[in-house]
């Protein structure tokens, strides 16, 4: 019986310091958490995957899911024919919505990703420190990217800043106020990483540019005019690096008017060009016909250059066009996302708003000009304040329609969504004016129900 | 042929010294049972270390000095028998011996860490041996267990050879369908995988679990398969034996003369069990009907109907499609033989089983076997190697054509009149024949070798260690020429594809072990303690190659014109463990039995990497006790028994606990990679546990004329591995976690066995297994809250399906009346508030044996009574049809029970090929439980009828043995079921087969 005790108590032993046997290899179809963050090419290749499922059929996209075609569907400048998009579009959007939820979801997704790459490279990390600062930069940029949208959709929204589900699931709803701050400490963050150096070739990631772009929009949003103006003008001021082009030439790939674009996914063009280019009778959205038709002034280029129409038997549609190819191959167009002629709006109504009204006039006129339009100078050069500011409203409709929900957040932003939507959507509401956060998010959270 | 000749055998090493006035004495062994002399006896005297072997005619020659001796005689399948002897003798030496395991109580179990007797067994063990695994024309050893064992349900889930089943030992006990409820296979000590081990696309046809790797087992080499039911049984393996524990063991040597045996079996195959279908004119009813209801004329798609198709032509598809006759050959060769102290076998097998479908179309199996034996004079040093190679190839095509046995029946025929595929001008864009030409290749091989060691290092303890490796290699093709693909599809080189896969599948396990065994004042004391150290990694890859110049380049790769990386998949398994057990018996009455386990995986985060498991399991051995013994006499053996334990179960995927990133589409051409977000990493999962607890009750009455054991079990499976439902903005649906959740399986087994006759001519034994299952979800935390609240109702098992209130046929609208429960105008899950069972009520076998002087005649009933999918769940609305999207739109003749005018009652809505009505159809078809219905049958499993030679007559011829046997598969099945098989349930998948087969087996 000794020797049995002996054994047992050696055998128990062998046991604990078995453990190691358990130390298994990673599988060798997926990477590990932690051995992501060991090398530049596999750390890249994570913020890499964010764009890349930014550019895929998702709130991004540019597609049917995208956030371009909801609020497209939610302001008054599409019109939706699929069932899926009708509650968009009514702004009658229910809490079990499928296209509301995998939008939402989509969009979370791509913040748990920035957070664990945020986590891998804090943590004991492999990457080479210039390559740490950049991709580091990226991720505090996306997140406040994503962030921007959620709070502009949404309203107060869980803020998640970690990958621990067990944290996360719990999370209360923050506000509005507390979500941009949230957003400028991100941004703020990767201003201070990032330089105007674009990390690859192209204009597919993030630089310095893009997050002062974003800072300008913010600091117009948040009212913060000085900044507003301070930021857009860093970018404005990059002449050698960005300029206005010609209408057509806008949305090509690495336009000189890009300030950020998406990469389209491997061999084939934007998903907006696929969405918005009519063949048959329309099953997604089409621009409303009132805005097609009536929504430019008479010598505007723009309605001939970014719409077009389709006819059938069944009837005439209009279309934007300012990406012209539904579906080739040869990539020639690259998904817009932040560009220099926002910029100059945005630095006109900052002016404006500090009654710098010559200042704000000379930006306007930039955009007004390149459409072939009068200039403000030219043709009301005593305008004031308050037209101005209607005058650079009516602007930023025509020249930022159908991309990324520019009217619908302007309306919201500028208060002007009820008395523009009441008349023409039947039903409207002031609450409206946000999505209802999902069923499955309100459920499940014990935190917001 | 020199072993025949009457020389008299001496241990080798153990040459007597010559001694003076030694005597020579001869002897004769004869068997008790049949009074026949017994050749092959080892004869053994201890006292000085001599030992010889009888040979022809039982005779047996020794050498000895004067006094007294004990004689030891050992005979395979008898009892040792000591017999004491004085030189010089006085009369004729014979020893007679008496067949071993006469009595039931003897017959020794295996359990895998150790041996138990039938009589000492605390837990709940059953044992199939070679005998009865040896009269089934079958290839897989699953289907030997098939009605054999009560707890244990095994439903094959296609007729193709090599194809899967779903095995269950009493009941499912996890609610997420992604974590197995498969038992663990050991085969001679290495665990063999239970999960399908090929590529998907051999799923097709292979059934929905795939290839079954215990089909590549020849289960001709099988000398007995033990399955471990109860805590008491399984605690030892821990984590493992959750689900039950199926051991099965491979034949080895047995000391004797050398011998040879030869088998063959040929046997064919049809299958066993059709449906009727509409014919043409039932058919063209249908479809007329349908259109004149819709208001509707045949338009000039309708090919069918509109005169396109012969209107009188009739095909039954069933018949040509798998209609045809599966030939099957078997024939092995063994050689076994041995010393005292060595012995060994060696064998090979060779298989090939047809199919019924048309085309050259077969599973073939080589295998090869043996195993050595090896001790050591002095008893103290025991070596057994054992190693099993088999080699499989199945050719088979990529689709079960069943799915095509209900094209319309009027369609034209497969062939033109110049033996080309008929596509007829376009109008088939489906030609059953076609899919003969994509072909799936799938060759493997597997070895599995084990060495056990076992060295006595004191009289009572014993040093033990196995180690095993068990590899399966599989190498997939599977091709697509462009001939299968009708020309109304324009094809183009593009659509010629192949696809090329090959998986690695490696298992090591390596176990110490120390046995202690003391014989006390009242008892005897048995210990064991040892370790598990065991890996297994499986690596998949698997190509897909496109855009070929020609169909006949497809089998090479250098050919494409395009190469996909399909999948490729590799993981990593480790597992160690410490067990123990402890078994006190006192005076042969009271049982104690004691094991324990503590595990550690690597599938699980690593604060949860290890866990304990145990079981205590008593016995009482009632009938010794001496009131009784006095009082009921008929009462030859009764035992008590009870066990309590918990177990594990950790089939979950590898890794789950990573936060892993997956490869996502390029960026800028730039590889890309994404955090998983379906498998939110979760470090802290653990166990599901299954906490078992079992009673029992075993008799022997009339000198075991009449055996009985009935058990009671209950196994609760708790800490259920489910998907734990999280808000969007965690980035994830679901997390993997352990919740509260509750699974019961209760249920009683019933084993029976009655020796009815028991003469020396006549002898007829009965046995009924019976299994009452009952599986209940008790517990589901927040289940409104996750996906699983449609599928499942506290309370209920959780085989239920969630169905809508279907309220008939409305006799004025001929449609399905379903209701609206929460009146909100929309059918959704919450209206599904009723619920059907699917599952089994009960199921066992009826067993018999009789025999007549040579003649032996077995049989055994399978029965089930059950709730099952029937024909209605693959087939749409009666009257669709499409020869594009649904040319398989013949309905069984159930369907013409239909509603055709107002006022009329009928089972069925009415015939249409309007989607509206569909929809209709689909949701009381899908979702209202009409896809629901009995699928209780009766089959006779197996009937063999077998013949042994006279053994007189043979004997002239230099044979010992030789038998005849008649057998059958599934002859017959009774059922009340509609559809095509109450076992497979599906109109997609080939049913079981019957077959016939005849065999003889000869030893010389």
């Amino acid at each position: 019986m000794k020797n049995i005790t002996y054994l047992l108590i050696l055998l128990s032993c062998l046991l604990c310091s078995c453990k190691q046997f358990l130390d298994i290899d990673p599988p060798k179809s997926s990477l590990v958490q932690e051995s992501v963050y060991q090398n530049d090419e596999t750390a890249t290749a994570a913020i890499l995957g964010i764009y890349s499922s930014m550019a895929g059929n998702g709130y991004a996209g540019g597609g049917n899911n995208s956030i371009t075609a909801i609020a497209g569907l939610s302001s008054d400048e599409l019109t939706g024919f699929s069932t899926a998009l009708q509650e968009f579009y009514t702004n009658q959007v229910s809490l079990t919505n499928g296209t509301l939820k995998s939008l939402y979801l989509g969009t979370y997704q791509n913040v748990f990703a920035a957070n664990a790459i945020l986590e891998g490279l804090s943590a004991k990390s492999g990457v080479t420190p210039p390559v740490k600062s950049q991709i580091e930069g990226e991720a505090h940029f996306v997140r406040a990217f994503i962030y921007f949208y959620l709070t502009n959709l949404f309203g107060n929204i869980p803020l998640q800043l970690t990958t621990d589900y067990r944290v996360t699931r719990l999370t209360p709803l923050s506000s509005t106020d507390k979500v941009y701050s949230q957003i400028l400490t991100d941004l703020k963050t990767a201003e201070g990483l990032l330089t105007d150096v674009y990390p690859s070739t192209e204009k597919v990631r993030p630089n310095l540019s893009a997050v002062q772009a974003l800072l300008a929009r913010v600091y117009l949003y948040r009212k913060d005019w000085i900044n507003a103006e301070k930021y857009a003008g860093m970018v404005i001021a990059k002449s050698g690096k960005y300029s206005l082009p010609a209408l057509n030439d806008v949305f090509l790939k690495n336009s000189s008017e890009a300030i950020w674009q998406l990469f389209p996914t491997a061999n084939a063009n934007t998903r907006e060009g696929g969405m918005f280019i009519l063949t048959n009778t329309p099953i997604n959205v089409t621009l409303e016909q009132s805005f097609a038709t009536s929504g430019f002034e008479s010598n505007d280029k723009r309605p001939i250059n970014w719409i077009k129409s389709f006819s059938n038997t069944k009837g005439t549609w209009y279309h934007p066009f300012k990406y012209k190819v539904r579906s080739s191959t040869t990539v020639s167009e690259y998904s817009m996302v932040l560009r220099l002629a926002e910029q100059y709006l945005i630095r006109a109504e900052a002016r404006a708003k500090q009654n710098d009204l010559d200042g704000s006039i000379a930006d306007l006129d930039k955009i007004r000009g390149r459409a072939g339009l009068l200039l403000i100078r030219d043709l009301n050069p005593g305008i004031n304040q308050t037209n101005l500011l209607k005058a650079i409203l009516k602007e930023r409709k025509t020249e930022l329609f159908s991309e990324w929900g520019h009217r619908w957040l302007d309306l919201k932003r500028t208060d002007q969504a009820s008395t523009v939507l009441a008349p023409i959507k039947m039903g409207w509401q002031d609450t409206d004016v946000f999505y209802p956060l999902p069923a499955d998010e309100i459920n499940r959270n014990p935190n917001l129900n | 042929m020199a072993m025949l000749c009457p020389i008299l055998k001496v241990g080798a090493q153990y040459a007597t010294k010559p001694q003076l006035k030694n005597q020579i004495i001869t002897g004769k062994v004869i068997s008790a049972s049949s009074g026949e002399t017994l050749s092959g006896v080892v004869i053994k005297i201890n006292s000085i270390n001599q030992s010889v072997t009888s040979i022809e005619g039982g005779l047996f020659i020794l050498n000895l000095p004067k006094g007294k001796f004990i004689l030891s005689a050992q005979y395979l399948g008898h009892k040792t028998r000591d017999v004491e002897i004085e030189v010089p003798l006085r009369e004729a030496l014979i020893i007679t011996l008496n067949p071993e395991n006469r009595n039931l109580q003897e017959v020794q179990i295996n359990a895998g860490y150790y041996t138990v007797s039938e009589r000492a067994r605390t837990g709940n063990i059953q044992k199939i041996t070679a005998a009865t695994i040896e009269k089934q024309p079958i290839s897989n050893p699953l289907q030997a267990m098939q009605n054999r064992v009560p707890g244990v349900q095994i439903t094959q889930t296609t007729g193709v050879p090599g194809g899967g089943f779903n095995v269950q030992i009493r009941g499912r006990s996890s609610v997420n369908s992604q974590v197995g409820n498969d038992p663990l296979y050991i085969v001679d000590g290495v665990t063999f995988p239970s999960a399908k081990v090929s590529d998907s696309y051999f799923g097709n046809i292979l059934g929905t679990t795939g290839a079954s790797p215990l089909s590549m087992i020849n289960p001709n080499d099988i000398e007995s398969i033990e399955i471990l039911k109860d805590a008491d049984a399984t605690a030892i393996y821990g984590s493992r034996g959750a689900n039950g524990v199926i051991l099965i063991k491979t034949k080895h040597g047995q000391s004797g003369k050398p011998q040879i045996n030869a088998s063959y079996t040929q046997s064919i195959s049809k299958v066993a069990s059709h449906i009727k279908l509409l014919n043409t004119e039932q058919y063209l009813e249908m479809r007329n009907e349908a259109l004149k209801n819709d208001g509707k004329t045949p338009t000039s798609l309708d090919y069918d109907i509109n005169g396109t198709w012969d209107q009188h032509k009739y095909m039954d598809w069933q018949k040509l499609l798998i209609g045809g006759t599966a030939a099957t050959r078997n024939a092995a060769l063994n050689f076994s033989g041995g010393s005292d102290n060595i012995n060994y076998r060696l064998g090979g097998t060779y298989f090939k089983e047809g199919t019924v479908y048309p085309g050259d179309f077969s599973f073939n199996r080589f295998s090869l076997q043996s195993s050595l034996n090896f001790g050591s004079e002095n008893k103290r040093l025991n070596v057994s190697f054992t190693t099993n190679y088999n080699h499989n190839s199945n050719n088979q095509i990529r689709t079960d054509l069943t799915t095509y046995i209900t094209l319309a029946p009027n369609a034209p025929d497969p062939y033109d009149q110049y033996g080309k595929l008929n596509w007829a001008q376009n109008t088939v864009y489906r030609n059953p024949m076609s899919l003969l030409l994509a072909k799936n290749t799938i060759n493997s091989d597997n070895l599995i070798g084990n060495i056990i060691v076992s060295y006595k290092v004191l009289p009572d303890l014993v040093f033990k260690t196995s180690a095993g490796y068990n590899l399966i290699k599989t190498n997939e093709f599977s091709k697509l020429p462009l001939a299968y693909i009708s020309p109304a599809y324009s094809p183009t080189p593009a659509d010629r594809t192949a696809t090329f896969s090959n998986t690695d599948n490696h298992t090591w396990i390596a176990e110490p072990q120390l046995n202690y065994n003391k014989k006390l004042v009242y008892g005897n004391l048995v210990a064991l303690i040892g370790m598990s150290f065991q890996e297994n990694a499986v690596d998949l890859r698997s190509l897909q190659a496109s855009n070929f110049t020609s169909d006949e380049l497809l089998e090479n790769i250098g050919a494409a014109g395009s190469l996909v990386n399909k999948l490729a998949t590799y993981s990593q398994y480790r597992y160690i463990a410490a067990f123990a057990r402890l078994n006190y018996s006192l005076r042969d009455k009271y049982y104690l039995n004691l094991t324990a386990r503590r595990d550690g995986s690597s599938r699980f985060g690593s604060d949860k990497q290890f866990a304990n498991f145990g079981a205590i399991g008593t016995a009482w051995i009632f009938s010794e006790e001496k009131f009784l013994k006095e009082k009921m006499s008929f009462l030859n053996f009764g035992k008590i028994r009870a066990s309590y334990g918990v177990t594990g179960n950790d089939q979950i995927p590898d890794y789950g606990y990573l936060q892993l990133y997956n490869t996502s589409a390029t960026y800028q051409g730039i590889p890309t990679i994404i955090p998983s977000s379906s498998n939110i990493g979760n470090p802290n999962f653990a166990w599901e546990t299954n906490r078992k607890l079992e009673f029992a009750l075993q008799l022997g009455l009339f000198d075991d004329r009449l055996s009985l054991e009935a058990s009671w079990y209950r196994n609760r499976s708790g800490n259920q591995l489910i998907g734990d439902p999280l808000p969007l903005s965690t980035g994830s649906l679901t997390v993997r976690a352990n919740r509260p959740a509750l699974v019961q399986n209760t249920g009683w087994e019933f084993l029976t066995n009655v020796k009815i006759l028991n003469g020396h001519d006549w002898r007829w034994s009965s046995g009924i297994n019976l299994t009452i299952p009952k599986n209940k979800l008790i517990a589901y935390p927040d289940i409104e809250q996750s996906s699983d609240a449609k599928n499942f109702i506290i309370g209920q098992p959780i085989s239920i399906y969630k169905v809508y209130n279907l309220r008939g046929v409305n006799s004025q609208t001929g449609l399905y009346d379903i209701e609206d429960h929460d009146g909100n105008g929309l059918l959704d899950d919450r209206d599904r508030y009723l619920h059907k069972f699917v599952g089994q009520y009960f199921y066992g076998g009826i067993q018999n044996s009789v025999s007549y002087k040579n003649f032996n005649l077995d049989f055994l009933l399978g029965f089930t009574k059950q709730n099952g999918y029937n024909y209605a769940s693959s087939q749409s609305t009666p009257g669709l049809w499409s020869a594009i999207d649904y040319p398989t739109a013949n309905q069984s003749i159930y369907v013409f029970d239909r509603w055709r005018k107002p006022g009329e009652n009928a089972t069925i809505q009415r015939f249409s090929t309007d989607d509206a009505f569909d929809s209709t159809y689909e949701n009381a078809r899908a979702y209202g439980g009409l896809n629901i219905s009995d699928a209780s049958y009766i089959r006779l499993k197996t009937i063999a009828l077998s013949y042994s030679l006279s053994e007189r007559w043979l004997s002239k011829v230099n044979i010992k043995r030789a038998n005849l046997i008649l057998s059958g598969q599934n002859l017959f099945t009774i059922t009340n079921y509609k559809g095509l098989d109450p076992e497979t349930q599906s109109m997609n998948t080939l049913p079981p087969l019957k077959t016939w087969a005849l065999g003889l087996n000869v030893t010389f």
